[in-house]
C-alpha cells in the first residue's frame, strides 16, 4: 500500500503571520542580470537562460501539450528577450516579461490549433507523449483532468506545482494580487478534484456494468 | 463540520498557509474527522500524481536553444562596441535571412524560377553532342543559318581551325577520342554539357547551405569564443510547493531550532501519524 505523506513544518510558537502579503520589492537577481545584459554582458543573458529555461519549457509543455512545440515557443520567448536589448528598454521583472511572452505564445498557438482541429477533444483526452512510465489509474486521471481544465486554472497549477513558483511569485509575474491567485488555485484544485472523482465514478460504473453483463452471459 | 470548511482547511494545509497553532488544530481535527482524513488523502493523491508528472517532463535538450541564445546574445545592441567578428557574423546572418525571405515571397520566387529556367535551358542547349539529349525546336534564325551551312552542327573546318583539332575530331569528338588540351582549355568546365538531371541536382544542392544557415545560425566561432559550457549546478531547481514556501521559512527555522520538523502521515489504516525529523 502506498503511504501518502506530506511534510509540513509546524512551528512551536503560535505567532500569527500574514501569508498573503507579498515580498517587498527590491532589485532582484533577475533584474541585475538583465541590466548587465543590457550593458553588453552576454553571459548575463546565458545565466538567465540557464536559470529559467527549464521552467519556461515546462510551462509550455503543460500548457500546449506538445514537447517539440514547447521547445519552439521557448526559443521564441528568448528571442523576444534578446530583441529587447536592441531597444535598450529596462525591465523591472524580466522573468515576468518572459512568462507573459510564453503565455501569449501558448495562447496564440492554442487558438491556431483550435482552428486547425475539427474535433476539439482529440488532443485533450490523450496522455502527453513525454510520459514514458506506466502511470497508475489515479495518475492518468489526474494528468488528463489537468489537461481539461481551463487555461487560467491550468496555468496557476502548472506555475505552482510544476514550475515551483509560490502564489506570491505568480502574483508578481502576472500582475495580480496574491489573494486572487490563491482563489484561482483553490478553484482549480476543486475543479480538478471533481473531474478526477467523476472520472473515477464513471470508470467504476463502467466496470460494474461490464461485470453484470459478464455474469449474465 | 461543513465540507467547504474541510476543503478550505486542507488547502491551507497543503499550501503551507497555516500558522503553527492552526496546524496543531488541524492535526487534532484530522484524528477525529474521517471525512477530513479522506479529503486530505485525496488531495495528497492528486498532488503526488501531479508531482510525478512534473518529474517526468524531459529536461530540455537545450543545446540548439542554448547556442541560439549564446549566439543571439553575442550580437550586441546596434551601435555598441561589439567585436568586428560578431558584427560580421550578425550581418551575414541577417543578409542570408533577407535573401531567403525574398526567395520565399512571390516576387523572389519568380526571379528564382526565371534564373533556374535559364540555367536549365542553357544546359540543355549545350548538350548538342550528347546523343541522349532531346533536340530543341529550332528558332527561325537558326533555321536560316542551318540552310546556309546545310547542317545543324558547326562546320568541321571552322572547328578545326579554331580549336586545333583534326577534321575527324571536329566532326566526331566523342567517337574519335577526347578533345585536345587546347580545346579543353577553351571549353573549360562551364562549357561541359550536363544532363538536365544533373543540372537539377546541382540546383537543389546549391540551395541546401542557405537553408542550413537559417536552421543553424553559422555563428560557431562566436559561440566558441564567448561562452563556456553551462554549469548545471548553477541552474536553480524549482522549489517544491508548500514545504519550501517562503511563508514557512521562518516557521521552519524556528522549528529546526527547537529540534526538528514534523510530518503528518495518513496511514493506509486511516490513522494519522506524526513523524518528527531531527536535525541530524
Amino acid at each position: 500500500m502506498t503511504q501518502f505523506a506530506l511534510s509540513v513544518q509546524l512551528a512551536s510558537a503560535g505567532e500569527k503571520k500574514s501569508v498573503t502579503k507579498s515580498a517587498p520589492l527590491s532589485v532582484s537577481d533577475e533584474e541585475n542580470l538583465y541590466n548587465r545584459f543590457l550593458a553588453g554582458d552576454e553571459k548575463a543573458c546565458v545565466e538567465l537562460f540557464q536559470r529559467y529555461n527549464q521552467r519556461l519549457y515546462t510551462y509550455c509543455v503543460k500548457m500546449v501539450g506538445d514537447v517539440e512545440q514547447a521547445e519552439d515557443l521557448t526559443q521564441e520567448a528568448w528571442g523576444r528577450l534578446i530583441e529587447m536589448r536592441a531597444t535598450g528598454r529596462p525591465l523591472q521583472n524580466p522573468v515576468g516579461f518572459l512568462m507573459r511572452v510564453v503565455r501569449n505564445l501558448c495562447l496564440d498557438h492554442l487558438k491556431a490549433r483550435k482552428r486547425l482541429l475539427s474535433i476539439e477533444g482529440v488532443h485533450e483526452t490523450a496522455l502527453p507523449s513525454y510520459i514514458l512510465y506506466e502511470p497508475s489509474e489515479m495518475e492518468e486521471l489526474v494528468v488528463k483532468g489537468l489537461q481539461k481544465l481551463s487555461f487560467d486554472y491550468r496555468e496557476v497549477l502548472v506555475l505552482n506545482i510544476y514550475c515551483g513558483y509560490s502564489f506570491e511569485e505568480i502574483a508578481r509575474m502576472t500582475g495580480k494580487s496574491p489573494e486572487s491567485i490563491w482563489t484561482r488555485a483553490s478553484r482549480a484544485r476543486a475543479q480538478l478534484r471533481k473531474l478526477v472523482q467523476s472520472a473515477r465514478e464513471h470508470k467504476n460504473d463502467a466496470a460494474s456494468r461490464r461485470g453484470v453483463a459478464g455474469g449474465r452471459t | 463540520m461543513m465540507n467547504g470548511r474541510r476543503i478550505s482547511l486542507v488547502e491551507r494545509y497543503l499550501n503551507g498557509r497555516m500558522t503553527a497553532t492552526e496546524a496543531r488544530d488541524f492535526q487534532l481535527r484530522l484524528e477525529s474527522d474521517p471525512k477530513l482524513r479522506q479529503l486530505l488523502r485525496d488531495e495528497q493523491e492528486i498532488e503526488q500524481a501531479l508531482r510525478r508528472d512534473s518529474e517526468s517532463i524531459p529536461k530540455l535538450g537545450s543545446q540548439r536553444l542554448e547556442q541560439f541564445v549564446k549566439a543571439s546574445a553575442g550580437k550586441g545592441p546596434p551601435g555598441s562596441g561589439s567585436s568586428v567578428s560578431l558584427k560580421a557574423a550578425g550581418t551575414l546572418q541577417r543578409g542570408v535571412k533577407e535573401i531567403l525571405l525574398q526567395l520565399i515571397t512571390g516576387r523572389g520566387f519568380l526571379v528564382m524560377a526565371a534564373v533556374g529556367g535559364t540555367v536549365i535551358v542553357s544546359a540543355i542547349l549545350m548538350q548538342k553532342d550528347d546523343p541522349a539529349a532531346v533536340p530543341l525546336p529550332a528558332a527561325a534564325d537558326t533555321v536560316q543559318t542551318a540552310s546556309v551551312h546545310d547542317t545543324s552542327q558547326p562546320s568541321p573546318a571552322v572547328a578545326s581551325e579554331h580549336f586545333g583539332l583534326s577534321e575527324t575530331q571536329a566532326i566526331e569528338p566523342a567517337a574519335s577520342g577526347a578533345l585536345s588540351d587546347k580545346g579543353r582549355q577553351i571549353s573549360g568546365p562551364l562549357l561541359t554539357p550536363l544532363p538536365e538531371k544533373q543540372v537539377m541536382e546541382r540546383i537543389q544542392l546549391s540551395s541546401l547551405p542557405a537553408a542550413d544557415t537559417i536552421l543553424a545560425p553559422p555563428l560557431k566561432n562566436v559561440v566558441s569564443t564567448t561562452i563556456a559550457r553551462p554549469n548545471e549546478h548553477q541552474v536553480r531547481k524549482p522549489k517544491s510547493n508548500s514545504p519550501t514556501d517562503d511563508s514557512l521559512d521562518a516557521m521552519r527555522q524556528r522549528m529546526e531550532q527547537e529540534g526538528g520538523r514534523q510530518q503528518l502521515l495518513v496511514e493506509p489504516n486511516d490513522s494519522v501519524r506524526t513523524k518528527v525529523f531531527n536535525k541530524d
